[in-house]
């Protein structure tokens, strides 16, 4: 498990966004039905709302796992660097 | 059947348990059999089986053959076969056939001994076989002309033997017969004496039995004493006559064998013969001195027969006369005479007396010539004697004669011999001398020319040799120079050789790795040890240094990706790197993530056209998949290298993606490059030295 190809991670991104994902989701479900349960009478949009939330989260995650900032930074600033120049 | 005896029915039996009559039988064969017939079988059988194991001890065992040779063969050949046989032939044949091998081996010996004993005594026929036989069984392993000289001595031998057998025979025949005269002269000269005694007792008896007047009465004995003696004296005669004959012809048996001997060339110098002679001499020297004794004695004694005669024949006359006038007287009968008688006798008497002394003046008358006769008579005998003696002496003379010459003649002979000894041993002396000193000169001689050739030779062999050494000593440095320049050749080709196998090596732990893991990264070998071993084997040479020194460190330490597991792994690498293709270096969102993602389901890497090697790549122009499509293209073409400089011009997303598959491909193409420089150089360096 602790390969460290490169090649790899793009694998392992993608297996740790699913199963982050889904590890959200189903805790905002399962927060989400216990709000549910506890405070808003088995309605069913704290379920949803909590499954969700998790996709949402897990979705950020994900996204941002992939994307490399700091190399979007010094791309921005090398761009910018050549406009001044 | 048991359900026949079940049902209480006798059970059917089947036919082939029936037995056949015999006339069944013999039908099959067509002829009755006969009941007898076995007198045949005992004779058939035990000369079949004799047969049969006779046949089978020839054939295959030897054994049985020996068996039967004891047991059965021999037992019959002795008490069968041949008393048959000598039955049959006779008992002559196999008698005779056993004694013609023993007459054949004693063929030489009877022949030789033939000749021999034909003239020997009896010392030399011993002798002279034993040399003769044993020489016989010589001959057949020399050449002829050995066998010549073998035959040549054998004659000479058996001569010399022959002789010797003569000599000895005659030496001993001589011998004898001159024992024989010895003995002979002994007894005649004691015949002699006893003949001269005998002789002298005759003439005594006369004497006294004439003259003696004083015993009248015993004349009739002395007359018988004379008769005794004369008959004596006639046997005695006899006896030395006898003697004396017998010794004369010993005598000239001694003389003709003398003579024969010294005519016989073998005899002739045997010294006995001169003793012979001096016996021969002696003997007859003693015989006529016998015999002129014995005739002295006679010849003296005669006168007195001769006047016993007369007496005799005068005492005869007068008697007749007596009786003639007295015819009936009878002298000596003692019967008396008458007186006519006894006148008678007177006057006869008287007259006779007259008579005689008539005669007697006669006598006297005629004494003188008388005696003068006698005396010639006398002197003519003792001429005669001594003529006889003279011859004798004569005789004895010249015998002495002879034998001194012989004597002579002998010593002469053994002088000259001596003398001629003497001369040859002076003249060999000399001649031994003469060749001594010739000898010593040519000594010399042949010691200084062989000197000189020995200097020269020596001197020439030496040259030679030397030359030879040096011609030796030379290829030896050659060869030494030539052994070093190889050695050195050897040295160097070995350190091609080391070195060229530890790039060997170097290659082959790139090319492979840890053969036996299967996890990639632990195919990972280090390849510390093998360039130590070319950095070793190279000894100190700069280029090898320096190349080795362009090997990256990781590759010392940690080892390199093989080609084959790169290769394994860029099939994930190109598709990972497809899904990610259209995404830059800044990441990107989800989304770009999944549009890059879809775009890569629908291109396919096959679609694009593949730039050739030699092409100029405008890289900028190739997006991320034609970059994979040809990377991957050449890949399978197996061209790695242009397919990590594809892959190397990936951008963005893609490029981390591939990031470390650059890393490791970079690495191994760095290694395998130095890998291959310093093979290279090796193969180089040791292409000369191999071949």
């Amino acid at each position: 498990m602790a390969s460290k190809r490169s090649e790899d991670e793009y694998g392992e991104k993608v297996n740790r966004a699913i199963v982050d994902t889904g590890v959200k989701m189903a805790t905002g479900l399962v927060v989400g039905g216990v709000f549910s349960l506890v405070l808003f009478k088995r309605r069913t949009w704290p379920i949803a709302f909590g499954v969700g939330t998790g996709f949402g989260m897990g979705y950020s995650n994900a996204e941002n796992d992939f994307q490399n900032k700091n190399a979007a930074l010094l791309k921005r600033l090398q761009v910018d660097i050549q406009l001044h120049n | 059947m048991w359900r026949a005896a079940a049902r209480g029915v006798a059970p059917r039996i089947k036919s082939s348990t029936v037995v056949k009559p015999l006339q069944q039988r013999c039908m099959s064969s067509g002829v009755p059999q006969k009941k007898g017939g076995k007198l045949k079988w005992f004779i058939l059988l035990p000369s079949a089986a004799l047969g049969g194991v006779a046949a089978y001890g020839e054939f295959v065992d030897p054994e049985v053959k020996k068996l039967m040779e004891e047991n059965v063969y021999s037992p019959f050949q002795e008490y069968v076969y041949k008393p048959v046989m000598d039955m049959i032939a006779g008992s002559g044949k196999p008698a005779e056939e056993e004694q013609k091998p023993l007459v054949k081996v004693i063929p030489a010996k009877p022949v030789e001994k033939k000749p021999e004993p034909e003239k020997t005594a009896v010392k030399a026929a011993p002798a002279s076989p034993v040399p003769a036989a044993p020489a016989q069984p010589q001959p057949a392993g020399m050449s002829a002309k050995e066998r010549e000289k073998l035959d040549i001595e054998q004659k000479l031998q058996q001569q010399r033997e022959k002789e010797k057998a003569e000599n000895t025979a005659l030496e001993s025949k001589l011998q004898e017969l001159m024992n024989v005269c010895k003995t002979g002269l002994q007894e005649a000269s004691e015949i002699q004496n006893e003949v001269i005694s005998a002789v002298k007792k005759h003439a005594q008896a006369l004497q006294t039995a004439m003259d003696d007047k004083t015993d009248i009465l015993n004349k009739e004995g002395q007359w018988n004493a004379v008769t005794e003696a004369f008959q004596k004296r006639g046997v005695v005669t006899d006896n030395a006559k006898k003697v004396m004959d017998s010794l004369r012809s010993e005598k000239e048996k001694l003389k003709a064998m003398v003579e024969e001997a010294r005519n016989n060339k073998s005899t002739k110098s045997n010294k006995i013969l001169n003793q012979a002679q001096e016996a021969y001499n002696t003997v007859s020297s003693k015989l006529n001195a016998i015999e002129s004794a014995i005739a002295k004695s006679e010849s003296e004694n005669r006168g007195l027969v001769k006047f016993n005669d007369l007496v005799e024949e005068g005492k005869k006359k007068f008697q007749k006369e007596l009786e003639s006038l007295m015819p009936d007287v009878k002298p000596g009968k003692g019967k008396k005479l008458s007186e006519e008688e006894l006148n008678s006798l007177i006057a006869h008497a008287h007259r006779r007396i007259e008579q005689l002394q008539h005669q007697l003046a006669n006598h006297l008358a005629l004494e003188k010539e008388r005696i003068q006769e006698a005396l010639e008579m006398q002197r003519k005998a003792d001429e005669s004697v001594c003529d006889r003696r003279i011859e004798d002496e004569a005789q004895k003379i010249r015998n002495n004669v002879d034998l001194e010459k012989q004597k002579w003649g002998e010593e002469a002979r053994v002088q000259f011999e001596v003398e001629l000894r003497q001369q040859l041993a002076r003249q060999a002396a000399a001649h031994s001398d003469h060749l001594q000193e010739v000898l010593k000169v040519q000594e010399q001689e042949l010691l200084q020319k062989y000197e000189r050739q020995f200097n020269l030779k020596f001197i020439e062999e030496r040259q030679a040799f030397q030359a030879e050494i040096a011609g030796w000593v030379a290829r030896l440095k050659g060869i030494e120079t030539a052994v070093e320049n190889r050695a050195a050749a050897e040295k160097i080709a070995r350190e091609a050789q080391d070195l060229w196998l530890a790039c060997l090596a170097l290659n082959g732990t790139i090319r492979r790795g840890k053969e036996e893991e299967l996890a990639w990264e632990e195919r990972l070998k280090p390849l510390g040890n093998e360039i130590v071993a070319v950095y070793d084997a190279a000894g100190n040479h700069p280029f090898v240094n320096m190349i080795v020194s362009t090997i990256p460190e990781k590759a010392y330490v940690r080892g390199v990706w093989t080609e084959d597991t790169l290769r394994e792994r860029f099939e994930k690498v190109s598709s990972v790197c497809k899904k990610v293709a259209a995404i830059d270096e800044c990441g990107g969102t989800l989304y770009k993530y999944f549009i890059s993602y879809l775009q890569s389901v629908f291109i396919s890497l096959r679609s694009y056209d593949v730039k050739n090697l030699n092409d100029q790549v405008d890289v900028e122009s190739m997006d991320n998949f034609e970059i994979l499509a040809n990377a991957s293209y050449w890949m399978d073409r197996g061209d790695f290298e242009t397919a990590v400089r594809y892959m190397n011009q990936l951008q963005g997303e893609a490029r981390k993606v591939a990031g470390d598959w650059l890393k490791e491909a970079k690495l191994l193409l760095e290694t395998r490059q130095a890998a291959f420089a310093l093979t290279a150089f090796a193969s180089a360096s040791g292409l000369g030295t191999v071949f």
